[in-house]
């Protein structure tokens, strides 16, 4: 059937899986199919080498080159490799000594061994991984890592590590619709396992953001909320490592039901984070058959075949901001998927329908590129985190949802994408049960990022106005013009403090000082009730609320200050140590 | 086709059933019209829409097949979401599929919308022969349920177009008689008409965040 199109049709195309032309009815169809092509492909060429069409043998002969190079698999024929013998004896008779025939002969010997070996783990980093450590893992018994404890920085780049030598291993073309689609018959259960791998990583992903955010059930919500803050910070960092399988795990287990529903937990997220989070979700939206991603991963994709330079290679290494890109394989399978049902593999005739594998073939070009990509990684495992990930339980859909159950007010909470008003009154008065709560104030990230920058930057002018304690803010700040209502700029002819810890309608100005005593700050905060918010949630008029920032002493990791900032995204300010600590609050 | 066309409504229908039912199929016979058109996303194809005329109003049907991502866990949320429809298909020559139909319908209601229009769609009636579930026994079960009930053959396209489209009128009459609004991008939430959908929220409060 081949013969009926010009050859020269053939030759842009590697010969994809072609023996998955077939309906997969079992391994004698496809054997003898693939015995049968190689036998098409052998007599042609030598045909047309009789006729002297060297361009067209040669041709053909990078086609069995191509397939040996790209689909071995295909040649999986134990015992007797017949296929594989038939291809070796022509290329031997051919021609001797060249690249193809040693291919086709250490295929051969590498299949021989394989075939006395043991076949391929369908694993993720959970269970009978892979990529196990090769540690006396179990010997020290260590205390129960906080997830807290890892930075949102290593978390990504942890997770970025897992996935890309996940996805390097994926064989693009059990992507395709006619083998992923089919994985559930009886016969297929072990189909695709490069694929399987790549899913069980990302469930593990998301698995791990559920039972971080729910697993202490009787967190406050404000807690909880840090915890969910930072799994936004870390899908942040997934972002600028291009990393949208994680990103995308991360997104959709906030965005699960069980996590979902948290409400109180979420009017605790600081708006900055909510907007980060509601940004990243839109990567994934839906709108246009998920335009914005696809643009975006092939965009990245494209620009980083571009800068393939050496030198700039080389820049970007010892930076540490050398990156590939990880696609969210899903988008792939949904789409090779759909080809596969859409498009008849015949068309009138019985002929091969050339299309469809076009089409097929542009998808796998795209992972074949990314995959290319994910080499520019550089990036070390670190054996703390990846062994509390792996020791992450993982909970069914129902679990989950069992284990929000107590912490949740109603079932369905308002979408996590809209912003919570008046988060940070609620953050702020949900600090009154004691110091030990202390580190749940995070309203301020970028409180905590001027402040450091000033700290650490004795030049900084406005650290000098703040030396002489004089912030412009007043009590005068109206609830309508809250906004900026604390600032930094000195104000020179009106030396006097504000009016602090004094409510004004709705809004009350609190006093921030630095632990060092290099200066304070005076922020203005609302004082709103939310809807579902009890009594508790007011603030004593008459309440000392002085706060202090104090640097974190028992911090894992030291502060990188990343000057990288590759993401198109908008960042925010690099996150510091530093964590805002209340010292006086009565209530 | 796409969002520059305009549309009074977005409505987002889901496709549940297990594997191997035909789900796919079904969606691709039912836009398959729009199959070649899209030549904006990277595959050049936009598989999951079709604009259709329903009482002289523009309906974008957006239907959501769960092609193969039945095993990302964590997305089953996302994918109910805001479906005001879904088809349950099962296949007619099975008896298991159409016994998972019970527990499809729960996790249905767990996620989506308890106003969700659902329809069982016994598809594959091309292999009568080889039936194993019977009409009536699927009529009595959807009429128990309060579902809508048919059956379809994505292979000789036998009341594919009439199965979505009787899910379509029926999420229509439903909304027309709620008054419900329309958001920035029209989609549609049927049981609680006054709340603003996330994307329209717009308007943030100006809080002391910002330093």
């Amino acid at each position: 059937m081949i013969s009926h199109y010009p050859l020269a049709s053939l030759l842009p195309w590697p010969p994809l899986p072609l023996c998955l032309e077939l309906d997969t009815d079992g391994g004698v169809a496809l054997q003898s199919f693939v015995n049968n092509l190689c036998f098409v492909i052998i007599t042609l060429y030598l045909s047309l080498s009789l006729s002297l069409s060297l361009s067209l043998s040669r041709a053909l002969a990078s086609i069995l080159r191509a397939w040996l190079d790209q689909c071995p698999e295909d040649f999986q024929e134990p015992p007797s490799y017949p296929s594989l013998h038939r291809v070796l004896g022509f290329l031997k008779k051919a021609m001797p000594d060249s690249e193809p025939t040693r291919k086709a002969h250490s295929l051969l010997e590498q299949l021989q061994s394989h075939s006395n070996g043991e076949s391929e783990p369908d694993g993720g980093f959970h269970g009978n991984s892979p990529f196990c450590l090769g540690e006396d893992e179990e010997v020290e018994i260590e205390v129960q890592e906080d997830f807290l404890s890892f930075s949102a920085d290593l978390v990504a780049e942890q997770l970025t590590y897992m996935d890309a030598l996940l996805f390097k291993k994926v064989v693009p073309h059990h992507c395709l619709g006619s083998v992923w689609s089919q994985r559930d018959k009886k016969e297929n259960k072990q189909a695709a396992p490069t694929v399987r791998a790549t899913i069980t990583q990302f469930n593990a992903v998301a698995g791990c953001v559920m039972s971080t955010v729910l697993h202490p059930r009787h967190l406050r919500p404000h807690l909880r909320a840090r915890i969910i803050q930072r799994w936004i910070d870390v899908a942040q960092e997934c972002r600028i490592r291009k990393n949208f399988s994680s990103l995308k795990a991360i997104v959709s287990a906030l965005q699960s039901n069980p996590i979902y529903r948290l409400k109180r937990a979420w009017v605790c997220v600081h708006k900055d984070s909510m907007q980060m989070f509601e940004e990243l979700s839109d990567i994934f939206s839906d709108h246009n058959n998920y335009l914005t991603s696809r643009e975006l991963l092939m965009r990245n994709c494209a620009k980083e075949h571009q800068k393939r330079s050496q030198k700039r290679l080389q820049l970007q290494k010892d930076t540490g901001a050398m990156q590939g890109t990880i696609p969210y394989l899903g988008t792939f399978l949904t789409d090779l998927t759909m080809l596969d049902t859409a498009l008849p593999d015949l068309v009138e005739g019985g002929l091969i329908n050339f299309e469809k594998r076009r089409r097929e073939f542009e998808v796998i070009a795209q992972i074949k590129l990314l995959q290319s990509a994910c080499n520019s990684y550089c990036l070390n495992p670190d054996s703390a985190f990846l062994r509390w990930f792996k020791n992450q339980p993982q909970h069914s859909e129902e679990e989950s949802t069992a284990m929000s159950s107590p912490v949740r007010e109603t079932a369905r909470s308002p979408p996590a994408g809209s912003s919570g008003e008046s988060m940070d009154s609620v953050s702020v008065s949900s600090s009154d049960s004691g110091p030990s709560d202390s580190e749940g104030l995070t309203p301020t990230h970028t409180l905590h990022s001027h402040l450091n920058k000033m700290s650490e930057s004795s030049s900084c002018t406005s650290l000098h106005s703040m030396d002489t304690a004089s912030s412009s803010a007043s009590g005068s700040a109206a609830p309508c013009s809250h906004r900026r209502c604390a600032s930094l700029t000195p104000s020179p002819t009106s030396p006097v403090s504000p009016l602090y810890n004094t409510q004004t309608q709705d809004a009350c100005i609190v006093r921030v000082s630095l632990e060092n005593g290099n200066g304070n700050l005076y922020k203005s905060i609302m004082l709103v009730i939310p809807d579902n918010a009890n009594v508790f949630y007011a603030m004593n008029t008459s309440a000392n609320f002085d706060f202090v920032l104090r640097a974190r002493g028992s911090e894992g990791r030291p502060v990188q200050l990343r000057s990288r900032c590759s993401s198109t995204l908008p960042r925010t300010q690099p996150r510091t140590s530093l964590s805002l600590r209340l010292s006086k609050v009565t209530l | 086709m796409g969002s520059d066309e305009a549309y009074n409504f977005v409505f987002k229908v889901v496709l549940i059933g297990e594997s191997g039912v035909g789900k796919s199929n079904l969606l691709s016979r039912f836009t398959k019209n729009e199959f070649n058109h899209d030549s904006r996303t990277t595959i050049g194809v936009e598989f999951s829409t079709r604009t259709m005329d329903l009482n002289g109003l523009t309906i974008k049907a957006q239907i959501w097949d769960t092609a193969g991502l039945e095993r990302y866990r964590a997305i089953t949320s996302a994918y109910y979401r805001g479906a005001v429809g879904a088809l349950l298909v099962y296949d007619i020559s099975k008896q298991l599929t159409y016994q998972s139909a019970e527990r499809w319908l729960k996790e249905l209601y767990d996620h989506a919308d308890p106003q969700i229009v659902v329809m069982l769609v016994g598809n594959k009636s091309d292999l009568a022969s080889v039936r194993s579930v019977s009409t009536e026994d699927a009529k009595d079960f959807a009429e128990k349920n309060g579902l809508l009930f048919m059956e379809t053959s994505a292979l000789e396209s036998t009341n594919v177009e009439a199965a979505f489209n009787n899910v379509l009128t029926e999420i229509h009459k439903k909304v027309s008689s709620k008054e419900v609004n329309r958001s920035s991008v029209g989609a549609v939430s049927l049981s609680n008409p006054n709340a603003a959908p996330a994307e329209a929220q717009d308007e943030k409060k100006p809080c002391c965040k910002n330093l």
